[in-house]
């Protein structure tokens, strides 16, 4: 029953590495804006094809 | 065209109806839209614009942008609009003058980005203008169409842009390219805008919940496996790892409790943390004492999971009520972030002297900045130079211009309308007469709140009774000798009672009424207008632009003009931007003549008296009249003369026409036994005695040639009032006023004077105030119903030891999600509601 142990410790690191990397996610604004995001989804990827021009004469 | 068959059909009997009628029946026939902006066309403004594709527009500020967006290839935001919204709301006002890099580049001057670039290099704008997801990605694209940006994210509910540039681009260029789709900018700091200090407060307390919840979750495994009967080593184990658990939840998880209970304990006035706070502590406490001395139970479960879940819901109702507060705008953005600068190297007070473009927080007092036509004026100052015509109407309500010249004082915050003006900054910021007017006005609305104050006192009764009965049953227990049954069931009492219907019913029905009426455009600064409306015994009008349009439209011509006067009066009003010209312009022009091809000379325009200029080598002069037509027409504000050549050709009447539902709202308001009415207004005795004879509002009730201190002090005199007024200058009077309600506000929503504003056109929405408060009122009786008798029942069950405490934490969000159901469900409009 000595896994219990090492499990005990494994969970409680898993469960605070989740912690932090919640806590670091909020500090950069993750959760600030919830709404926006639902809606940027729908947008069509469709380049403007005159920037792609462009891009291409730098190249 | 249409207007021609129109015409045709009914022969020549009317000949006399100008052919702007003829197409106004037309095209209301259609319901005219603008391509762009998507609100009604008025064809009373002016002639009809268009482009060449049969698109209409309201403005050639829409044509403009319009034509800007297809040309870009970004036609796409017009689809992606209407998918999202089945009616765009129309434009609010925004400036549409083109924009020039030159315009923004301060933004990109050191000084400016030191102060307002975050430590991640991007900058925020606050964005006028967004309606809808079509704007969130035209504003988007912009990354897109200007190498120098790399990226621009859009916040649209906060109405914020972050913006991230590449090397050697700059901010300028979004800037420009945002106001060019026709939205304004201005760059705000982190810690300046209000919606920003919410955030940091939502970050924070998300953490706290993930905090919790990291650490509840696992106390709940570990308890789990004591209750199933883990071996006593174990057993021993675990409790000491939850009690470490525990630790952060009690010490950073209920912190905003524990201060919040603490203060009021320190105040001798409990408040619906107490109980709880009590619990969690009582709980710990007693929990460390089972594990070490005695054999009991441990409860470290159950207060983990009470401070999650009480942290979750509360989140969970701010969040809503985040979503549907009414409006809160940006407070500065009536004073416009950029104001052109003299160079000192200029010596002389010259009206064309060299500019240089720089942010509004960079002025000093007694700098010299040049203002030009169409643009807001960014500080108080005293004209030093030329002369111009001054819209005031964001400060004083008027609607008419005021005329400046040398040494006059202009205010920020009003509009140039035309001319050009250099003046001497003499109070920037908060100090100017429209920021002044902000501060007071926040001030006095957190002092307005009733509602909040007498749930308070409710909220502080039940909680002393709920720990009264907990101290008796711990005494009693304790006194029979079983201490730790009693502190166990004074612990489920005190988890499980809960004034639910305070904390989070209360909020929502009132958030749930708030977006009712905002969706109907009328704004409540606070749920507070339902609770005053109670007493309300008197109605006070302000008139115009209230009960009237507030607009001046030509109804009366002493003489027939001959076409080629009409022409060459509606070339010269043409180029001038007063209500007066468009009012004339709107009526006499027609769509046979073309007053473009005339070429008017020797344009002047005199100040306070009219215009006069030359057009085919004749002066003409439009002046406002010395003499005045007083017995003709009662309800005529404005004379105005037509002279050409010195000799009086016509005589102009201008009339504000009263709205056609003012009477019908104040029959629906009668309705809900309010007796008196009452209009107060500036106006002379006829023209209020004609309005109140067309709105059935009783003579005795109406004062004219009222000065704003006569208003206030009428105020005093009347008790229980609701003011109903359309501007700032009404603001003192509003003041006394039980309930204040502004008509028409758009800007001055930002200003926060009123309680209510009723943003679409005219009185139309003031019924539903009434409506909304039927329901609230319904809501909270059903609330009040399910709270009383959950509390009775889960009270006694806990005091009788039915409930055990981690019963009871868990019963807590039951009970509060009910009341959230019920309050949620039960504030529905008309439309939503199917029983």
């Amino acid at each position: 029953m000595n896994i219990l142990v090492m499990m005990l410790f494994v969970s409680l690191g898993l469960a605070f590495s989740f912690l932090a990397a919640f806590i670091w996610a909020s500090r950069n604004r993750q959760f600030d804006d919830v709404e926006s995001p639902a809606w940027r989804a729908l947008f069509d990827e469709a380049k403007l094809v005159k920037q792609e021009e462009l891009k291409n004469v730098d190249k | 065209m249409v207007c021609v068959t129109l015409k045709s059909n009914m022969g020549h009997l009317k000949l006399n109806i100008s052919v702007l009628e003829h197409r106004e029946k037309a095209f209301h026939a259609q319901n005219l839209k603008c391509a762009h902006c998507n609100s009604k066309i008025d064809l009373a403004s002016g002639p009809l614009i268009q482009d060449n594709n049969q698109n209409y527009f309201c403005c050639s500020g829409c044509r403009v942008i319009y034509t800007a967006i297809e040309n870009c290839d970004l036609g796409e935001y017009y689809k992606i609009r209407n998918q999202f919204i089945d009616a765009a709301k129309p434009a609010t006002e925004y400036d549409a003058t083109a924009a020039l890099k030159e315009k923004f580049a301060y933004l990109d001057a050191i000084e400016v980005r030191k102060e307002y670039l975050t430590h991640d290099q991007q900058m925020f704008f606050f964005i006028t203008g967004i309606q809808c997801a079509a704007c969130v990605w035209i504003l988007e694209k912009i990354s897109e169409l200007s190498p120098g940006i790399q990226s621009v994210r859009v916040d649209a509910v906060r109405q914020l842009a972050a913006v991230k540039l590449n090397d050697g681009g700059a901010f300028a260029d979004f800037a420009s390219w945002a106001q060019v789709f026709g939205y304004s900018v201005r760059p705000v700091q982190l810690n300046e805008n209000l919606n920003l200090l919410s955030t940091q407060a939502r970050r924070s307390d998300l953490r706290r919940i993930g905090v919790a919840a990291v650490c509840a979750g696992n106390i709940m495994l570990l308890s789990t496996s004591v209750y199933l009967g883990a071996d006593a080593i174990f057993e021993k184990l675990f409790n000491w790892v939850s009690l470490a658990l525990t630790i952060p939840v009690i010490v950073y998880g209920a912190q905003p409790m524990i201060r919040g209970a603490w203060g009021a304990m320190r105040a001798r006035v409990p408040t619906l943390d107490l109980p709880i706070v009590v619990a969690v502590l009582g709980g710990f406490i007693l929990s460390i004492y089972q594990m070490i001395w005695g054999a009991g139970r441990v409860y470290f479960d159950s207060i983990s999971i009470l401070v999650l879940l009480i942290l979750s819901s509360r989140y969970f109702v701010h969040r809503m009520q985040e979503k549907f507060l009414a409006y809160e705008g940006d407070a500065y953005s009536l004073i416009p972030s950029y104001a052109k600068k003299v160079l000192p190297t200029q010596n002389t007070f010259n009206l064309s002297a060299q500019t240089q473009i720089v942010s509004t927080n960079q002025l000093v007092v007694g700098d010299l900045i040049c203002i030009d036509e169409g643009e807001k004026i960014p500080a108080d100052g005293k004209v030093v130079a030329g002369t111009a015509w001054v819209r005031e109407s964001v400060l004083t309500g008027e609607p008419l211009p005021r005329a400046v010249l040398h040494d006059s004082l202009i205010f920020a915050g009003t509009t140039l309308l035309t001319g050009r003006a250099i003046m001497q900054v003499t109070a920037l910021g908060a100090k100017t007469q429209i920021g002044e007017l902000q501060t007071t006005s926040t001030t006095s609305a957190l002092l307005k709140s009733n509602v909040g104050r007498r749930l308070e006192t409710w909220a502080q009764n039940f909680t002393y009774l709920v720990m009264a009965i907990g101290l008796i049953v711990c005494v009693y227990f304790s006194y029979v000798g079983l201490f730790a049954v009693g502190f166990e069931r004074m612990l489920s009492l005190f988890i499980v009672a809960c004034p639910c219907a305070l904390a989070f019913g209360a909020p929502l029905i009132f958030s749930k009424a708030l977006l009712w009426a905002s969706s109907r455009g009328v704004f409540l600064r606070s749920a507070d207008v339902f609770e005053k409306l109670n007493n309300i015994q008197n109605i006070v009008f302000d008139k115009t632009g209230t009960l009237t349009q507030g607009q001046l439209k030509l109804t009366s011509i002493s003489n027939t003009l001959s076409n080629e006067n009409r022409q060459a009066i509606v070339a010269i009003e043409s180029q001038v931007a007063h209500p007066i010209a468009q009012s004339i312009v709107s009526a006499l022009s027609s769509e046979r003549s073309n007053s473009a091809d005339l070429t008017v000379t020797d344009f002047q325009i005199l100040p306070g008296r009219g215009v006069q200029a030359r057009v085919a080598q004749r002066l003409y002069q439009i002046l406002a009249s010395e003499t005045p037509n007083i017995e003709q027409q009662n309800t005529i504000l404005i004379w105005v003369d037509v002279f050409c050549d010195g000799q009086k050709l016509c005589q102009f009447g201008f009339e504000d026409k009263v709205r056609h539902e003012s009477a019908d709202v104040i029959n629906a308001i009668r309705r809900n036994q309010i007796k008196n009415y009452w209009i107060l207004s500036g106006d002379r005795k006829e023209n209020v005695e004609a309005v109140a004879h067309a709105t059935g509002i009783e003579i005795k009730n109406c004062f004219a040639k009222q000065k704003p201190e006569d208003k206030e002090l009428k105020l005093n005199g009347i008790s229980q009032a609701m003011m109903i007024g359309d501007g700032v200058n009404d603001a003192r009077a509003m003041a006394k006023a039980q309930v204040a309600v502004i008509v028409g506000g758009a800007l001055e929503r930002a200003l926060n004077v009123a309680d209510v504003f009723l943003t679409q056109d005219g009185l139309k929405e003031l019924p539903l105030l009434w409506q909304i408060k039927r329901r609230t009122d319904k809501a909270f009786l059903r609330i009040r119903y399910f709270s009383i008798s959950y509390n009775f029942l889960t009270g006694l069950l806990a005091v009788t030891g039915f409930i055990s405490p981690l019963v009871a934490a868990i019963l807590m969000p039951v009970s509060s999600i009910s009341v959230l159901l019920i309050s949620l469900l039960s504030v529905r409009r008309p439309s939503e509601a199917k029983i």
